[in-house]
């Protein structure tokens, strides 16, 4: 299914959001940000909580406004059309990590500073292997009444600047996800510098770390079904970001080339041009029908939702990639300058296509599937 | 797949009639004798109430709601039954459409009826030798003489003209306007003294499915002049809008079922469900399954957006340019699997559209880049109309 109608609350979510994004996550202010390599804006991030962006899909309980994963996913195409740095989709995984299991103590303990954006986490679920087969990069050892984490997390996004992490990890041949208070877990992080600046990468290393029993927030079956809800989330979030990114790519691309003067005109009225950006429409609207149909699969809880979700991934993050590049193309020499800022956008969209699973990692998944 | 509940008993009721009524050696039937088969065909569909699936009853149709009619599309490309409606596509859609919205009361009484009789098979005569992609630039000349037209000129890439009795028409009558604002819309027929078709035979080698047309000293009376002299541009570009909506549907799962048939092949090939994925085959498969999926997503969604908004959205403009290469790649996958047994001759007839030669739906793709408008006439189209770009400033 494709989303072919919002309600008038989601038609006013999406453009609140946009608003909000064009004023406070502006081309200059992604510029000032990831030039003082700072992580992200901590401003907009409040703005983001007060705006109930964190809790868009967490029980009302819990301090959520309770909505679906459509309307998370129209905050999501936002930040990527505005390549906002930050940790908004690690965040949202970990929210719904705890979600799932609004009993357990670690729910009462964050979910409310999660929400409104005090406290950050993130996640970290772990390599999806070329054969499209989701592993977890840790290894937990029964001791006592706890457990013994050790392992290397490699280019874990965001982990840095969480307070808490979401982590998946194996006990011999069972899945098992914990939720570590960064504070207290003795995990060795180390931030890798990107060339995507507005993005966070980091390792993690935990070399006999003891876990407490009370941060296990699933074990075995339980935490297999969990790990796979957000493996779909995280690569559904990313279609998403490319989503957004590529239109505002193709946008960018129309606007210049719709002013740019050679051989005595505009360059937009020369056909190699033309059919370029007629190209790039058609990538985006193919990016955008594959992640509307891996959203709507995870929305409703669908059969096909491992299909879409994959398919999303590897589709609109090609898409994404392919639309960037050509919007360099298309801009010719300014385009390859660090001062203009198109690279923004090219910077995400490769590193998107190897986040949360390689667009060949997805396409063996649907492979195996079939 | 259309499911809307209320439709569940409609399509049950319809495929069971398929079963009961299409005769098991349908393809032979319709080697030995396509013009009586088809008329049989279709007729069948309009007596049991499913066709012409998109006619209101006023002129005789069934009045189906649009979901009915994708249901019709989806039921018809599943079974094993003709294409449908076969060589009554131009009648039922372009004459049928122009004539409900352009046409005179007169002209509907006088030319639908004997289409929903299926006594009349119509073709298209727009292009020519001249007037591909610049299709208003035509110079085929219609004089007016008192009651009549008089018409020169020739016509060609007419499908279904070989079987055709009647065409609509596209000739010039005002050689001093500007090239849109002197072009007419006629309802010609091709019995009439001074027609001359000639078929074409095609790559694929099929015979009976395209033609020229020679126009010479053609009468036409004037009632058969549709809308305002002149005005034929304007009315030709709703009938081209009609090769669009429920119809491509078809097409996509078609393309679902070469595509499967493909896989299969390729299983075949890496039996080991461990290495199939990593495998470039499997690699290949995976993004043609996912390219598939997402065009019948388009298809769909452009339907239900119809449904709901009342308009296509954005993504209706790219269906042929995205469907079109897409069939390219996925007839070339099934050609690479099958090796030399993929280029073996089985069958090369469009009506046996249940062919296995994957050359022959190799091929057959091209149709779908280039007729109706170019794919490089849509992407200026796209780059013009929706992405708002300027126009050439040599192209007038």
């Amino acid at each position: 299914m494709q989303i072919t109608k919002l309600t008038p609350e989601q038609q006013a979510l999406s453009e609140v959001t946009r608003d909000v994004l064009a004023k406070e996550s502006s081309p200059s202010k992604v510029r000032d940000i990831t030039e003082s390599r700072s992580p992200f804006d901590r401003n907009l991030w409040k703005i983001a909580g007060d705006l109930g962006w964190h809790g868009i899909e967490v029980s009302a309980k819990l301090g959520g406004s309770a909505q679906s994963f459509i309307e998370a996913s129209l905050v999501l195409r936002e930040l990527g059309r505005t390549t906002t740095p930050g940790p908004y989709l690690s965040h949202q995984l970990a929210l719904r990590a705890l979600d799932s299991y609004p009993e357990h103590p670690a729910a009462a303990t964050w979910m409310e500073r999660l929400v409104s954006g005090e406290a950050v986490a993130a996640v970290a679920l772990g390599v999806l292997d070329r054969r499209g087969v989701a592993r977890p990069d840790f290894k937990a050892d029964a001791r006592g009444g706890g457990l013994v984490l050790n392992g290397i997390a490699r280019d874990v996004p965001d982990v840095g600047h969480a307070d808490l992490a979401v982590i998946a990890a194996m006990i011999d041949s069972d899945p098992v996800v914990l939720a570590a208070d960064i504070s207290t877990t003795p995990l060795n992080v180390t931030w890798q510098p990107t060339h995507d600046r507005t993005r966070s990468l980091f390792d993690v290393e935990a070399s006999g770390v003891e876990i407490n029993s009370a941060a296990v927030l699933a074990r075995g079956r339980a935490a297999g079904a969990l790990l796979e809800d957000l493996w779909r989330r995280a690569a559904t979030g990313i279609a998403l970001d490319a989503v957004g990114g590529a239109a505002k790519a193709l946008e960018m691309t129309v606007a210049y080339t719709s002013q740019r003067v050679q051989y005595g005109r505009v360059i937009a009225t020369f056909q190699a041009v033309k059919h370029t950006c007629a190209d790039m429409f058609v990538e985006s609207e193919v990016a955008r029908i594959a992640a509307d149909a891996a959203t709507l699969e995870i929305a409703a809880g669908g059969q096909r939702r491992d299909f879409w979700s994959s398919v999303a991934k590897f589709r609109a993050a090609d898409a994404y990639a392919q639309v960037a590049g050509d919007a360099l193309q298309m801009h010719g020499g300014i385009g390859m300058t660090w001062e203009f800022d198109l690279h923004y956008w090219l910077k995400r969209a490769k590193l998107n296509q190897v986040l949360y699973g390689s667009s060949d990692a997805h396409r063996a998944r649907v492979a195996a599937e079939s | 797949m259309a499911q809307d509940q209320n439709l569940v008993e409609f399509r049950s009721g319809f495929r069971n009639w398929l079963e009961r009524t299409v005769p098991g050696d349908w393809k032979s039937l319709l080697q030995s004798d396509l013009r009586s088969f088809n008329v049989w065909w279709v007729s069948a569909m309009r007596d049991a109430g499913y066709g012409p699936p998109h006619w209101s009853k006023e002129v005789g149709g069934p009045g189906l709601s649009l979901m009915q009619q994708l249901v019709i599309y989806e039921e018809t490309t599943q079974a094993d039954c003709p294409d449908y409606p076969g060589l009554f596509s131009c009648a039922y859609t372009h004459v049928h459409d122009t004539l409900t919205l352009h046409g005179t009361d007169e002209q509907i009484q006088t030319h639908l009826g004997p289409i929903l009789r299926a006594e009349r098979v119509w073709a298209q005569a727009f292009s020519e030798p001249e007037a591909g992609s610049d299709l208003a630039s035509l110079r085929t000349r219609a004089v007016r003489d008192g009651d009549r037209y008089i018409v020169n000129g020739q016509k060609i890439w007419s499908t279904l003209a070989p079987n055709a009795d009647w065409a609509i028409l596209l000739a010039r009558t005002d050689p001093e306007a500007p090239k849109h604002r002197g072009i007419s819309y006629f309802l010609v027929d091709l019995h009439s003294h001074g027609v001359d078709v000639r078929p074409i035979k095609q790559i694929t080698g099929a015979e009976d499915d395209f033609a020229e047309i020679f126009f010479t000293d053609v009468e036409i009376p004037v009632e058969n002049l549709v809308g305002r002299e002149n005005d034929g541009w304007r009315i030709a570009n709703t009938t081209l809008a009609a090769e669009r909506g429920p119809l491509a549907v078809p097409t996509a799962l078609k393309l679902r079922d070469a595509l499967a048939s493909a896989r299969a092949a390729a299983r075949d090939e890496i039996p080991d469900p461990d290495i199939f994925p990593v495998s470039a085959v499997g690699q290949r498969y995976a993004q043609l399954h996912g390219e598939v999926e997402i065009l019948s997503e388009m298809l769909y969604g452009t339907l239900a957006r119809f449904v709901e908004v009342g308009e296509p959205g954005p993504e209706s403009s790219i269906i042929k340019l995205y469907l079109a290469p897409l069939m390219q790649r996925v007839s070339a996958f099934g050609l690479d699997l099958a090796g030399a047994a993929g280029h073996h001759e089985v069958g090369s007839r469009r009506q046996d559209r249940a062919s296995d030669d994957w050359l022959v739906n190799h091929l057959g793709s091209w149709v779908w880049t280039i007729a109706g408008g170019s794919n490089q006439i849509q992407r200026n189209i796209i780059g013009e109309k929706v992405l708002g770009l300027p126009r050439d400033p040599l192209v007038k």
